[in-house]
């Protein structure tokens, strides 16, 4: 048992990575945010940016008025800058209907400071609004807690590069800018992420890379470093006692393919 | 006498013949001794081609550069490149497959064919026609093109290999050939190690940790010269560690100009070499393995190979350095204090390029981890550092400080410094460049060893050293596996 005891233990190591994987895997697939985004496509309303609309601070909103094209409206995509620096004060995004008349929010969504990145698209995602299709919205950036040199600020194109919706900043309709941003519609099914991904994963790649070889490599390659790294676990515990033959690795790793498949199977379906 | 000098060569034929076999079976022999080495190798490789099924085409910074000068390459019998320019059908097939709007986009994915393993335009860029591999249809230039073209040469065999293939096969079996070719790097890592270690469990924690680094393998599975000057790299540094601790022999010497003067054919890096060599000159010459004249015939040796081989190469003004210099921002005075005034200025960007990205920043470094996975990195190397500096202190103190870990201490150091005097140079120059972490990757053997040492020898106790290195070990397949799926799955197809 003694003579054993090296691989009991690095195999026992070996099923507890095997497990984390799994749950690496499954958590990072079982997201919402990982589900609503495949099942949703992304149009560009204005791309250009020439200059920023300033430190959007305390006191400051910047709105701008556009039209869904499709129904289920779930995101808005809009391109924001950091200044170079790390502003801590959180971003919010809230959606009306357009004219609003004073009307509450439909949605209203907080970008967390650490997630905006400089001159990069960022996402706000909401539930989706199912009868969006020809309506007229108006999204509107504020930061309360931001104050002058803590502060985020949005992309502009210096022209009307989108004649369907109007810029407007502290309420006020500026002429020939409009705010670069994109939308996206809920719209597409997904049955299963997991099948999705192999999917999407599988596009502009050779032969070998597509569809089955994918998962196959992925468990190859997983499998391979869990035996790496037993083997290397088996010989720092048994330091110097003679090493018994590697029989045990096989199984060990067969049980954790097995677990991993077991496992991951279609987490999110 | 001219019957004896013939039987002499028979002889030596019939011996060269038998060793040829015998090499083999020792090889074999040598590997099925070390269970460890062969999964190692093995879980080097394959993880190498899973990354490289996971990263869509061009996805990884300068690849469309480097596979432009391939293609260049692989379509014409030629040692240099034709001209600076990339051929029509990178550009072509970047802008058709949506794949050109992802770098420096982390929002951003290409357009996907809904329930279909075929991208939206996949059937129309297999059939674009062969006479976009020579054509040029943009003025932009290629930066590769600066390079020697070692690497590109050898890639262009499997070029050729393929050519008859669509884009994406001979792309994607670039990335493996590269996979390939990391997985000897790792071979000779090892081997280096073992000699460094002088002990075996300590040797195999520390290329583990390096062979489970996601930022070293996706950059060993990409179509980049890079992945040939870390395998000539890893073969120096074990014939310069042999050089250390069995003594310089004229064949060592020799086999070290050889792959000093290989590796300048490959990039301009390998100029690093002489100042490694000297360093080992100067350690032997203070150890007295090595009598003054003994160093002398070695260094000329050592420089006629080099200049012999390279000479013409560098001298003969088939080398340039980058095409152009682009009107930069950070222009400095070229003194010393501009310099660290700029570094001090410019601190966070050095290290979240420098740093950050020697650890994880995948994409066109556009997909950062997270800022607690950076501090706990940061923090942890911090400490090593700390910890290796009290090793160094104490093994001084007591007079028995280790002599290897001296030299690649110096190696690193001057590897690194070397590296910051050409960002310097470049950036005073008005040139846009930054010091990624990944221009450090041909030492990482030495670098990541420094740091595991550090860290083991704060206590002699078995027991500290067995958790420690468990603990490394256990932590970095975990990171591996976090960063491949939480990170960089969803950044290119969620």
């Amino acid at each position: 048992m003694k003579l054993h005891a090296p691989w009991i233990a690095s195999a026992l190591i070996m099923a507890v990575l095997a497990v984390a994987v799994s749950v690496i895997f499954r958590d990072s697939l079982s997201r919402t945010a990982v589900k609503s985004d495949m099942a949703t496509d992304v149009r560009t309303v204005n791309d250009r940016a020439d200059t920023s609309i300033g430190e959007i601070v305390a006191g400051v909103s910047v709105s701008q008025s556009f039209e869904a094209t499709e129904p289920n409206l779930a995101r808005i995509e809009v391109l924001l800058a950091t200044y170079q620096r790390s502003n801590t004060a959180p971003l919010l995004l809230s959606l009306r209907e357009y004219p609003s008349n004073g009307a509450l929010p439909l949605r209203t969504v907080e970008a967390e400071p650490d997630t905006i990145r400089d001159n990069s698209y960022h996402a706000f995602r909401f539930a989706p609004i199912a009868d969006s299709s020809g309506k007229a919205y108006l999204l509107t950036l504020e930061s309360p807690g931001a104050e002058s040199g803590n502060a985020f600020t949005a992309l502009i194109g210096n022209c009307d590069c989108y004649p369907d919706g109007a810029l407007f900043l502290q309420g006020e309709q500026q002429p020939q800018l409009d705010l670069a941003f994109q939308t996206g519609y809920q719209n597409r099914q997904v049955p299963s992420v997991a099948g999705e991904l192999v999917d999407r994963m599988s596009q502009y790649k050779p032969w070998f890379f597509k569809g089955a070889a994918l998962p196959v490599f992925g468990l190859l390659a997983l499998s391979l470093i869990l035996l790496t790294v037993g083997s290397f676990f088996s010989s720092l515990f048994s330091g110097r006692q003679p090493r018994p033959s590697w029989a045990w690795l096989p199984i060990a790793c067969l049980s954790m393919v097995t677990l991993i498949l077991v496992l991951i199977f279609d987490p999110a379906a | 006498m001219q019957i004896a000098g013939t039987e002499t060569q028979q002889a030596a034929g019939r011996l060269a013949v038998r060793r040829v076999p015998e090499t083999l079976k020792k090889s074999v022999a040598f590997l099925a001794q070390d269970t460890f080495l062969v999964l190692l190798l093995a879980a080097t490789f394959f993880s190498g081609v899973l990354w490289a099924a996971v990263i869509p085409l061009w996805q990884i910074p300068d690849e469309p550069a480097h596979f432009g000068y391939i293609q260049d390459l692989g379509e014409r019998a030629s040692l240099f490149p034709e001209d600076d320019y990339y051929p029509a059908e990178v550009h072509t097939v970047f802008r058709r497959t949506g794949l050109a709007a992802l770098p420096f986009h982390p929002e951003t994915t290409q357009p996907f064919q809904p329930d279909s393993r075929d991208g939206p335009q996949e059937d129309e860029i297999k059939e674009l026609p062969r006479s976009l591999r020579v054509e040029r249809n943009t003025p932009e230039e290629n930066a590769a093109k600066s390079y020697p073209s070692g690497y590109y040469l050898l890639a262009s065999l499997v070029y050729r290999t393929l050519s008859s293939q669509d884009i994406f096969t001979i792309m994607f079996g670039l990335r493996i050939f590269s996979a390939f070719l990391t997985t000897i790097t790792m071979l000779f890592t090892y081997l280096t190690l073992k000699r460094f270690f002088r002990d075996e469990d300590t040797a195999r924690a520390t290329v583990l940790i390096i062979a489970l680094s996601p930022m070293y393998i996706y950059m060993g599975m990409a179509v980049n010269v890079d992945v040939l000057v870390w395998l000539l790299f890893s073969i120096y540094l074990y014939l310069l560690t042999r050089a250390f601790t069995d003594g310089l022999s004229l064949r060592l010497n020799l086999l070290l100009a050889l792959t000093a003067a290989l590796g300048l054919w490959v990039k301009q890096t390998f100029l690093l070499a002489v100042p490694f060599y000297l360093i080992l000159v100067v350690f032997l010459n203070f150890r007295r393995t090595l009598t003054p004249s003994h160093s002398l015939v070695s260094l000329l040796v050592f420089f006629a190979t080099i200049a012999a081989l390279d000479g013409w190469l560098y001298l003969g003004g088939f080398i340039v350095t980058s095409p152009d210099v682009p009107e930069g921002t950070m222009n400095q005075d070229r003194t010393v204090s501009g310099f660290l005034r700029h570094f001090q200025d410019y601190w966070p960007l050095y290290r979240f390029y420098g740093f950050d990205s020697f650890w994880g920043n995948f994409g066109w470094l556009d997909t950062s981890l997270s800022q607690r996975m950076y501090d706990f990195l940061r923090w942890g190397c911090a400490a090593a550092t700390g910890a290796l500096i009290i090793h160094l202190v104490r093994s001084a103190i007591s007079r028995k400080i280790d002599a290897l870990t001296l030299f690649y201490l110096s190696i690193s150091i001057t590897f690194v410094f070397a590296f910051l005097v050409v960002s310097y140079l470049r950036l005073t120059s008005g040139e846009v460049w930054n010091l990624q972490g990944r221009y450090f990757f041909p030492m990482i053997g030495p670098i990541i060893g420094l740091l595991v040492l550090g860290v083991v020898s704060l206590s002699s106790a078995r027991v500290y050293k067995r958790a420690v290195l468990l603990a490394l070990v256990a932590g970095m397949a975990w990171f591996h596996a976090d960063v491949l799926i939480r990170y960089v799955i969803p950044r290119f197809y969620a």
